[in-house]
């Protein structure tokens, strides 16, 4: 036999066993791992005997032959003992009896019994060592004969019980089937090479990969870059020792190089071999080993990423990025709990479109709580859970292709479900990864409970709480920033008004109010999904911001929502109800509006114009180019149109009310003519259409209403009014405004009487609004209420001069007036487009 | 995956708890499952148009709501549109339609639709069934891939034909007679089954109780010609003698050994004593009469397994354990009481309540009732079956049934044929012998095989102008039952059952003894109480 192959394979198995001695040293002594170290270090006698005793090192050949002999008969009860504990298979009275067995054969190979140590004999080639066998030496491996097939029935038996599919069983069978395979070889008569040493190395490698993947150890523990280091400095130095000599021959006979010149290139290929082997070395230990720093690394990063965002959606695409950077999986659905479902939020592949829930009581859910956050499909379909499955889950599951799914969970409620395609290369999801997508889960899952309240929050905010559509505040902030917007096109405003709903609540009740409301509400919302944003605007009004939309498409659909809006009634419970009809008013900015107060005075225009139209009405509101020189004569001609368009159906009521303001406070009468009058040719002359000139008309006849229900001892108080009288006469505004209200159609006036005391600089009353936020209608009324309270006579004092008045009205500009409006409203004065009361009184 | 490659890949563990895991589930995780499948199936059904044509514009809040305001329905309702097969009013679409014969031949066939998923859950059922018949203790796997069934059911479009394409969807099994052995009659089918049985072994037998007694009967005959297993050499007709036998070398075995251990016992060779078969599954209504004498010749106790045309494969029963589970996914199950049934047979328009799995009490007798899940046809569907609940825990164990009988309307004779009142009635008319009054029932003889026995009133015209003796009334109504139903004719040819027995009555005694009685005698199934009464009162 040469020793050279022999030394070589026993010097690298022996470097081999004691790396891995040492790592398992420090392990947690698991009774596998005790197990383990038992069978290694019986590998490791085994080989240190071998090559000591073929080196005839002291004490002696003897010594080192029983040393090796006595470890080598103790590896199959050693492995019979790993084996049982791997496999979790008790075998105790198995174990006594081959473990006696064991004991007595080595007695007796002490003894020397069944093999003499072998002689040594110096040939040509080398020391040869001889044995001297005779048939005592079949004993033991009867013995040990049964011992493997008691190996082989425990691993049988295991295989079947927990299928190949159980963790490290195949590397475990893999590595028995090899030791006996070796050992088996090594017996072939004439053979030289030390192919039970050989296979013994394997062995203990399949071994160490088979406690692996059961995770009975962690491999960072075994493996360390220094380790990487010595692993391949050992290997390529054995290379070398072995390779040199024949190396060296062959340049020296076959290229015929000098010794000097051979020596070089021997050094070369040596260094760039071992530079090579040990980046393979490297490369092949970061694949394999340091797969749990990155994942770790992974998770630290994405936990301090999460911690930064309180945006579901940033969270989800965060946490599908850190998945894909560690698992290679087709794809990734994320769905997130809201009301009774699951829904769909964010999908992976930005070519992937999925748009599906499920229900808050699908068996997945309950089978996360009941078991690991994350779980692959197989095993979810095992469970008796798995049953009640519906088969549109399913197929949803199945046309999705996914193999693993990982639950966030927080407390004992899961807030969302991550849902994991199946991996390239059709690969199940290891115990690794699994691990790993539970952490972070469990980062996700208190990442998106935090970002989903605060989303609540601010849904909440924005959200009309009845109908579940945005609300009037987080209108004024989206039309402002679209009309703000850089770039804008077209903005077209729809202002869609629920005809006679006052009276549909009292029909039918307020509950069945209600929900015509959140059908109305859900219609437009599913109309408006692609197209732009639904808002509950008032309390019967919704609102529809469209960009990019040009009248003739907001009028389409206007139209079609009208269609809708239609349906509502007339089937089911509602068959006999009364049809919901809507009318809708529409502007568009640029070409309707320059402001963005104007769009949505203009629109409220139209809405008003469909509505006194006859209702179920669509009217696009369209600017009047020219002002009419004589306005005064406009203004007439409008405001006798009014009494049959504007106030239309109320007029009789409106009428009947000036009358009875008249009886009560004769002034009050006169004072709101007068208003309507001053404030329909301010806005005309301002520009406005006429339907806005109607409307202030309108509002200016009915602007003091309220003043019905004062006191008689208060209007017709010639003193002073004191602090608590001023009081009830402020409330004259709110009383208007709830008079108005009850009026069939003339709600749209409220906004401009409650506005006719607010202030330009903020401090009037009811609301202390500012600026242009009071409507233009309400400035224009609160002008020509402030000039007719000055020049009319009252009980305690007489009428101020047209001039003095304008004066104050010139001087309030800016402070208490529009600026633009009150310097207008002079100037009409001065060139007699508005003629004052007492001036037609004295004529 | 394929239940073969789990087997292969998984453990025992796993394996039996995702097939069998159920039988350990307690009440309430039980029901849970019922009710949020048939939440599924209330939906999809009430939204098709076979939903919507028997629920008339009704709508069902929930399953509670569903059962207190949908009657309970027959095969009646649904017949114009199955027997149609009109797919696009169904929930789901059919992969295919299993028949079978409706009121003996009276009516057409009935037909049931069944949809891909039914058929996964049959199959994953079936699959469960295999581990459910071959394990020894709880959690053990001891189906294999090539493992041999000798198969006794009838082939396509019956249902038991689908169960050969289904597990082979799953495992290779081999079959016996092969799975694409289509050709040739049922009995000669059955014929080569054994003879590939007797040939290469066996490791699982299933089949209609009667067939398989038929078979066991047959057995010492077709080995050696010998004496029958039970000694009822009535029904061994012995036609199947050993000419077709293949004198194999194994077979040459294991004659030899059964023969060795017969000669020793003093006795016929059984079953047993050639075949070690790890299950043993049997179907029909009888299948309790003949489970005693299968036990003894096989060696093993058969599993009662629960069945249906319309309703795909519902429960089963383990070797462990006495009584079927009913399958969750399978069906909705329902129950009426049996005072609720009986009520209901005196006066059908009464409405039967039903009790759901969770509210069966032990010892009772129930009538199922099922609603098919996974887009099936029948909701509240009686299928006639009446279970006899053996357990059921106040702990909160699953109960457990055994089939009882047929409804009291029919006379199912091995589950090879249900004889109505109507169907007796047209084949008493149109026979034309005079036979003015009747009674029959369903009863079994000494060996516990069962028969109908009919209890006729001649006319008094007839008596004096006709021939009517016992024999030739009796041939005469078998000519007319075989000509109407080919069920009732495979009982003689198949298994060589004669299944009719007549006793004449003196005329005038049913109607005498209705009066006596001041109520009506049952036409069907009269109580054992009743008729002795009656025999009684003739005297």
């Amino acid at each position: 036999m040469s020793s050279v192959p022999f030394l070589f394979v026993n010097l690298i198995a022996m470097c081999g066993y004691a790396i891995i001695f040492v790592s398992f040293i420090a392990a947690k002594k698991t009774p596998e791992i005790k197990a383990f170290i038992a069978l290694l270090t019986s590998f490791m006698l085994w080989t240190i005997g071998s090559i000591l005793m073929r080196l005839q090192m002291y004490p002696g050949l003897n010594f080192w032959y029983y040393v090796s002999i006595l470890a080598l008969f103790c590896i199959a009860d050693l492995t019979y003992i790993f084996v049982c504990s791997f496999t979790k298979t008790k075998a105790t009275f198995t174990k006594i009896i081959w473990s006696v067995g064991t004991v007595i054969i080595l007695i007796f190979t002490a003894n020397g019994v069944f093999l003499k140590p072998p002689v040594p004999v110096d040939t040509a080639r080398g020391t040869v060592f001889t044995y001297n066998m005779d048939w005592k030496v079949v004993i033991p491996y009867i013995f040990f004969g049964f011992i493997v097939a008691s190996i082989a029935i425990v691993i049988r038996q295991k295989r079947r019980e927990t299928g190949t599919r159980s963790p490290g069983m195949n590397a475990m069978t893999a590595g028995c089937i090899i030791i006996a395979l070796g050992n088996l070889l090594q017996i072939i008569p004439g053979n030289v090479f030390p192919y039970d040493t050989l296979s013994g190395i394997i062995t203990i490698i399949f071994l160490v990969w088979a406690m692996y993947r059961k995770r009975m150890f962690r491999l960072t523990l075994l493996v360390s870059r220094g380790v990487v280091v010595c692993a391949s400095l050992i290997i390529c130095l054995f290379a070398s020792v072995n390779l040199v000599i024949p190396l060296s021959k062959i340049l020296i006979s076959k290229f015929e190089l000098s010794y000097e010149v051979s020596t070089s290139v021997i050094i070369l290929c040596a260094v760039v071999l071992i530079a090579a082997f040990y980046l393979c070395l490297c490369k092949l230990v970061n694949a394999l080993f340091t797969r749990e720093e990155q994942q770790n690394r992974l998770i630290n990063s994405f936990s301090q990423k999460v911690s930064q965002t309180l945006e579901s959606l940033n969270i989800m695409a965060l946490l599908s990025d850190t998945i894909k950077q560690e698992i290679a999986t087709s794809n990734i659905y994320i769905c997130m709990h809201e009301g009774n479902e699951y829904k769909f939020g964010y999908v992976s592949s930005p070519l992937a479109s999925a748009s599906f829930s499920l229900r808050d009581d699908t068996p997945c859910v309950e089978y996360a709580k009941m078991n690991e956050t994350c779980f692959s499909m197989r095993d979810f379909e095992s469970s008796s859970l798995y049953l009640s499955m519906w088969d549109s889950e399913k197929m949803l599951l199945k046309q999705l292709d996914i193999s693993c799914i990982l639950a966030l969970k927080d407390n004992d409620n899961v807030v969302g479900l991550v849902l994991l395609a199946r991996k390239e290369k059709n690969n199940s999801y290891t115990t690794g990864e699994m691990d790993f997508l539970a952490t972070l889960g469990s980062i996700s899952a208190i990442a998106m409970k935090n970002a989903g309240l605060y989303e609540q929050v601010a849904r909440e905010a924005r959200t009309d709480a009845m109908t579940g559509i945005y609300n009037y505040r987080y209108f004024m902030q989206v039309i402002k920033s679209e009309f703000n917007r850089e770039n804008r096109d077209n903005l077209a405003l729809l202002l869609i008004d629920i005809d006679d709903f006052k009276l549909y609540n009292q029909l039918y009740g307020s509950n069945d109010g209600d929900n015509v409301l959140k059908r109305v509400a859900e219609i437009l919302q599913q109309l408006t999904v692609e197209s732009g944003y639904a808002f509950r605007y008032s309390g019967k009004v919704f609102a529809i911001i469209l960009p990019g939309y040009d009248a003739r498409m907001a009028k389409s659909l206007a139209l079609h929502i009208q269609s809708e809006v239609g349906k509502i009634n007339g089937r089911g419970i509602r068959a006999s109800h009364k049809k919901i009809t809507a009318s809708c008013g529409i502007c568009v900015a640029p070409h309707a509006a320059t402001t963005c107060s104007e769009l949505i005075d203009n629109a409220d225009l139209a809405v008003f114009k469909a509505k006194s139209g006859g209702k179920d009405n669509i009217v696009v509101f369209k600017s009047n180019d020219s002002i009419t020189y004589n306005l005064h004569k406009k203004v007439e001609r409008l405001s006798e149109l009014s009494k049959d368009t504007i106030l239309g159906e109320s007029s009789q009521t409106i009428f009947a009310l000036i009358a009875a303001i008249d009886a009560k406070d004769h002034y009050t009468a006169q004072h709101s003519k007068n208003v309507a009058r001053y404030a329909a040719i301010l806005a005309a002359a301002n520009g406005m259409s006429d339907d806005q000139i109607r409307m202030i008309f309108a509002a200016g006849l009915l602007h003091d209403i309220g003043k019905i229900s004062i006191p008689e001892s208060i209007l017709g108080k010639t003193g002073k009014l004191t602090d608590e009288e001023f009081e009830t006469m402020k409330g004259h505004v709110n009383c208007s405004i709830e008079m108005i209200k009850h009026l069939p159609s003339m709600d749209y006036l409220v906004p401009v009487a409650v506005g006719h005391h607010e202030r330009w600089d903020g401090k009037g009353y009811p609301r202390g609004t500012a600026g242009e936020d009071i409507p233009v209608s309400a400035r224009c009324l609160a002008i020509a209420d402030s000039f007719d309270a000055m020049t009319t006579d009252r009980p305690y004092r007489k009428g101020m001069s047209i001039e003095y008045a304008a004066k104050e009205i010139k001087k309030g500009g800016g402070t208490q007036f529009d600026p633009e409006l009150a310097e207008l409203f002079v100037k009409l004065i001065e060139e007699n487009e508005i003629i004052v009361q007492s001036q037609i009184d004295i004529n | 995956m394929r239940f073969q490659q789990k087997i292969k890949e998984n453990s025992s563990k796993q394996i039996w708890q995702e097939y069998c895991g159920f039988m350990d589930l307690d009440v309430d995780s039980y029901m849970a499952i019922q009710n949020r499948l048939m939440t599924e199936q209330l939906k999809v059904w009430s939204e098709s148009g076979l939903g919507k044509s028997l629920i008339n514009g009704k709508t069902f809040r929930d399953i509670d709501d569903f059962r207190d305001n949908f009657p309970l329905t027959t095969y009646d309702d649904y017949a114009d549109i199955l027997l149609a097969k009109r797919e696009s009013m169904l929930p789901d679409k059919p992969v295919i339609w299993i028949q079978t014969t409706w009121e003996g031949g009276i009516k057409p066939i009935k037909v049931a639709p069944y949809t891909r998923s039914m058929l996964d859950t049959y199959r994953h059922n079936l699959s469960a069934l295999t581990i459910l018949i071959s394990a020894k203790e709880k959690g053990q796997i001891n189906v294999r891939k090539g493992d041999r069934v000798l198969y006794g059911g009838a082939p396509l479009p019956y249902m038991t034909g689908l169960i050969p394409s289904l597990l082979d969807e799953d495992i290779d099994f081999n079959w016996l007679p092969s799975n694409d052995t289509s050709e040739g009659s049922f009995s000669k089918r059955i014929k080569q089954g054994f003879k590939m049985a007797m040939s290469g072994g066996v490791d699982y037998f299933f089949a209609n109780a009667a067939v398989a007694n038929y078979i066991t009967e047959s057995f010492s005959s077709m080995t050696s010609g010998g004496a029958s297993v039970s000694g009822t050499s009535s029904s061994g007709s012995g036609s199947n003698n050993s000419k077709g036998l293949p004198a194999s070398p194994k077979f040459i075995m294991r004659y030899l050994k059964a023969k060795y251990i017969a000669g020793k016992e003093e006795r016929p060779i059984y079953p047993k004593d050639v075949f070690k078969i790890k299950g043993f599954v049997c179907t029909g209504a009888d299948a309790a009469h003949y489970r005693e004498r299968l036990t003894k010749a096989w060696g093993i106790d058969p599993i009662e397994i629960a069945a249906g045309t319309e309703a795909t494969c519902i429960g089963s029963e383990s070797l462990l354990k006495r009584g079927m589970i009913l399958f969750p996914d399978a069906c909705f199950y329902e129950f009426i009481p049996e005072q609720e049934y009986v009520k209901n047979l005196n006066n059908p328009s009464y409405k039967p309540q039903t009790v759901l799995t969770n509210e069966v009490i032990e010892g009772e007798n129930y009538e199922i009732v099922l609603s098919v899940l996974h887009g099936g046809a029948f909701m509240r569907y009686r299928i006639g079956d009446v279970y006899h609940c053996v357990s059921a825990s106040p702990t909160g164990e699953l109960p457990r049934f055994t089939f009882y009988d047929r409804v009291p309307s029919i006379i199912d004779i091995a589950s090879f044929t249900r004889i109505t009142e109507t169907a007796i009635a047209e084949t008493v008319r149109l026979s034309k012998l005079g036979i003015d009054d009747w009674i029959a029932r369903k009863e079994f003889d000494r060996n516990d095989n069962p028969y109908m026995h009919m209890y006729i009133e001649i006319s008094e015209d007839a008596q004096e102008s006709d021939v009517i003796s016992k024999r030739v009334l009796s041939e005469h109504l078998s000519t007319y039952f075989k000509a109407f139903d080919s069920d009732y004719d495979d009982l003689k040819k198949l298994l060589n059952m004669e299944p009719l027995k007549i006793t004449i009555l003196k005329h005038g005694t049913i109607k005498a003894y209705c009066r006596e009685m001041n109520r009506e005698l049952p036409r069907l199934n009269a109580s054992a109480g009743d008729l002795s009464a009656l025999l009684r009162y003739q005297r």
